[in-house]
C-alpha cells in the first residue's frame, strides 16, 4: 500500500470510530448494535493497517511512532473485549471507541512510512512483551482516565450509585493496567541488562514511564486508606497525564535516548 | 511499633529523594545526582521500609496475600541486587581496533588501571547494513588466552558472553577520524545478577497475583453492577411505575 492509500484508511478509519461513538448516544432499539457493526468495521479496518505493516516490515509493527499507535488503537478493542466479558464493561464501550478515534486521528496527522529498519538492539526476545504489555496497560490507563473524568462531571448530578459503578470500572482497568505497565517496565529492564548491561540507566523515557507506575502504584495505595481515598481517583488522571508525557513529549523534547526510536 | 518505624523510613527516604532530585536540578550533570552513594543509600532505605512494612502488614491468607508477599519481596530483592551491584560491581568499557591481532588484558577507566585477568582480542567482525544504510547485525569473534589455552567465542547485541567473572556486552562499532574501526565492549562483573533477576521475576509475578487473582474485587464489582447498573435502574423504576399505575386503578 502507497502512504497515500494508507493516510486515507487512516483518516476513514478514525472518522469510522466516531461514527460509532456518536451511536453509542441514541437511545433507539438499534442504535447499540448499529454502533458495534460500525464499531468492527473500524477495528477491521484497523486491522487491515497493523497487518500491511506487519507484512511489509517482517516483523511486529513496534518501531515508529505511526506503527506503535496503530497497534495501540488495535489494542483498546482487544482489551475492551477482556473488559466486556470479565468485568462487565459494557456501559465502557464508547470510551473505548473515542480513544480509539483520538489515536487514529493523531496517526492520520502522522508520517505513514511503513518500512523501518530493525537496529540490532531491538533484535530480542523481550521485544514484543515489552511493548505489548505497555500498549495493554496505556489503554486501559487512558479509559480509566476518560472515567475518571466523566464521574468527576457526573459528581454534581449526585447520582451515588452510577458513581459506584464508575469508580469501580476505574478499579478494575487500573488493576488490570497495573501489572502490566509492571510487567513491561520490568522486563524493559531485564532487556536493557541483556543488552547493555544495565538495569536502569535515567533515561528520559524509563524515568516518566516510573513517575506514571508509581502514580498509579499511589492510586491503589491510597485507595486502600479511607481518609484518603478521596483524592486516590485524582492520581488515575496524573498517570495519564505522565503516560502522554512518556508516549509523545519524552521523544519530542527529550534530547538523546536509548528509546529515540520508540 | 513497626508501622511508625516504617513511617520514619519513609519520610526519611522522601527527604533523601527530594535532595537527590534537587541535586539533579541544580547539577550540570544529572547522571551524577542518580548514580554512586545517594542512590545506595534511597535503595537501602526503600529496602529496609518495605521489608518493616511486609512485617506490620497482616493481609489474610488467599491468593491476594501470597502476590502481596511475592511482590515486595521481589521488590527487596531488586533493591538489595542493585544495592550489591553499586557498591561492589565493576564495569569497564574496551574498544578494540578490527584487524589488531594484540592480546590485552587490562583497561583504564578514569584514574585507574582495571586488570581484566584474561587476555582478549578482537578477531573478527561482521557487520551487516539495510540498504539504508542503518545497522542490521552485528556479530564478533573474541579470542581469550588464559595463560594456558587459547580458545575463541563469538558474541551479538542482545547475547551477552560468559568469560570467568566477567560478562562481556557487545555494545557497537564506531569510526576513529583516520577511518579505522572500533569495536565496543563492556566487560561486568555483578555478583548480585541472580538476586536481582530473580527480584524482577517475583515482582511481576507477585503484581499480577495481587491485581488479576483478586476474587473478592470481582464479586463487590458484579454486585455492584448487578444492583445499581442503568439496566437494574431502569427496570426498578419500570416496576415501581408499574406498580403505582396498578394502585392507581384501583
Amino acid at each position: 500500500m502507497t502512504d497515500i492509500s494508507l493516510r486515507i484508511i487512516c483518516i476513514v478509519t478514525a472518522l469510522v470510530y466516531y461514527a460509532s461513538f456518536i451511536c453509542t448516544f441514541f437511545k433507539s432499539k438499534y442504535s447499540g448494535r448499529v454502533s458495534v457493526g460500525i464499531w468492527i468495521v473500524a477495528v477491521a479496518m484497523n486491522a487491515v493497517i497493523v497487518g500491511n505493516n506487519w507484512i511489509v516490515n517482517g516483523y511486529m509493527p513496534f518501531v515508529s511512532m505511526y506503527q506503535v499507535l496503530t497497534f495501540l488503537s488495535l489494542t483498546f478493542a482487544i482489551v475492551y473485549i477482556y473488559v466486556r466479558y470479565m468485568h462487565s464493561g459494557a456501559f465502557m464501550r464508547r470510551y473505548f471507541i473515542v480513544a480509539q478515534g483520538v489515536i487514529m486521528t493523531g496517526v492520520s496527522c502522522m508520517d505513514q512510512t511503513s518500512e523501518w529498519s530493525f537496529p540490532p538492539a531491538l533484535q530480542s526476545a523481550y521485544f514484543i512483551p515489552h511493548v505489548f504489555s505497555y500498549m495493554i496497560s496505556y489503554s486501559l490507563v487512558a479509559v480509566a482516565a476518560i472515567l475518571c473524568v466523566v464521574s468527576i462531571v457526573k459528581e454534581r448530578s449526585g447520582n451515588s450509585s452510577e458513581l459506584r459503578i464508575y469508580e469501580w470500572g476505574m478499579y478494575n482497568l487500573v488493576c488490570t493496567a497495573f501489572p502490566f505497565m509492571v510487567c513491561g517496565m520490568l522486563l524493559g529492564a531485564l532487556w536493557a541488562n541483556a543488552c547493555w548491561g544495565n538495569y536502569w540507566s535515567w533515561d528520559n523515557k524509563e524515568v516518566w514511564s516510573l513517575v506514571t507506575t508509581l502514580a498509579l502504584c499511589v492510586y491503589l495505595h491510597f485507595r486502600r486508606c479511607p481518609s484518603l481515598k478521596k483524592y486516590s481517583k485524582y492520581f488515575i488522571i496524573a498517570a495519564f497525564a505522565f503516560e502522554i508525557i512518556t508516549l509523545f513529549f519524552v521523544n519530542m523534547f527529550g534530547g538523546s535516548s536509548v528509546h529515540s526510536y520508540s | 511499633m513497626n508501622r511508625k518505624i516504617s513511617f520514619v523510613l519513609y519520610v526519611v527516604l522522601a527527604v533523601v529523594g527530594l535532595a537527590i532530585l534537587v541535586m539533579a536540578v541544580l547539577s550540570p550533570s544529572v547522571g551524577g545526582a542518580f548514580s554512586g552513594m545517594p542512590i545506595v543509600i534511597v535503595l537501602f532505605l526503600l529496602a529496609a521500609a518495605i521489608a518493616v512494612s511486609l512485617i506490620a502488614f497482616n493481609p489474610k491468607k488467599n491468593a491476594y496475600s501470597i502476590g502481596f508477599y511475592v511482590l515486595h519481596v521481589g521488590i527487596i530483592m531488586f533493591l538489595l541486587g542493585s544495592f550489591v551491584f553499586t557498591v561492589a560491581g565493576e564495569r569497564v568499557n574496551l574498544s578494540l581496533m578490527e584487524g589488531d591481532k594484540t592480546y590485552y588484558n587490562q583497561v583504564s577507566a578514569g584514574d585507574e588501571i582495571i586488570d581484566l585477568g584474561i587476555n582478549v582480542r578482537l578477531e573478527n567482525f561482521t557487520e551487516e547494513l539495510y540498504d539504508d544504510g542503518n545497522p542490521k547485525y552485528y556479530e564478533a569473534v573474541l579470542g581469550f588466552y588464559d595463560g594456558s589455552e587459547q580458545f575463541s567465542k563469538s558474541i551479538t547485541v542482545n547475547h551477552p558472553l560468559y568469560v570467568g567473572e566477567w560478562k562481556i556486552y557487545l555494545m557497537g562499532v564506531s569510526e576513529s577520524e583516520s577511518g579505522a574501526s572500533y569495536v565496543s565492549f563492556l566487560f561486568k562483573k555483578d555478583g548480585a545478577e541472580f538476586l536481582s533477576t530473580s527480584g524482577i521475576i517475583l515482582t511481576i509475578v507477585g503484581t499480577f497475583c495481587m491485581c488479576i487473582l483478586k476474587p473478592r474485587d470481582k464479586v463487590r464489582y458484579d454486585r455492584v453492577t448487578a444492583a445499581d447498573s442503568p439496566a437494574a435502574s431502569e427496570s426498578r423504576r419500570g416496576s415501581q411505575s408499574a406498580g403505582s399505575g396498578k394502585r392507581g386503578k384501583k
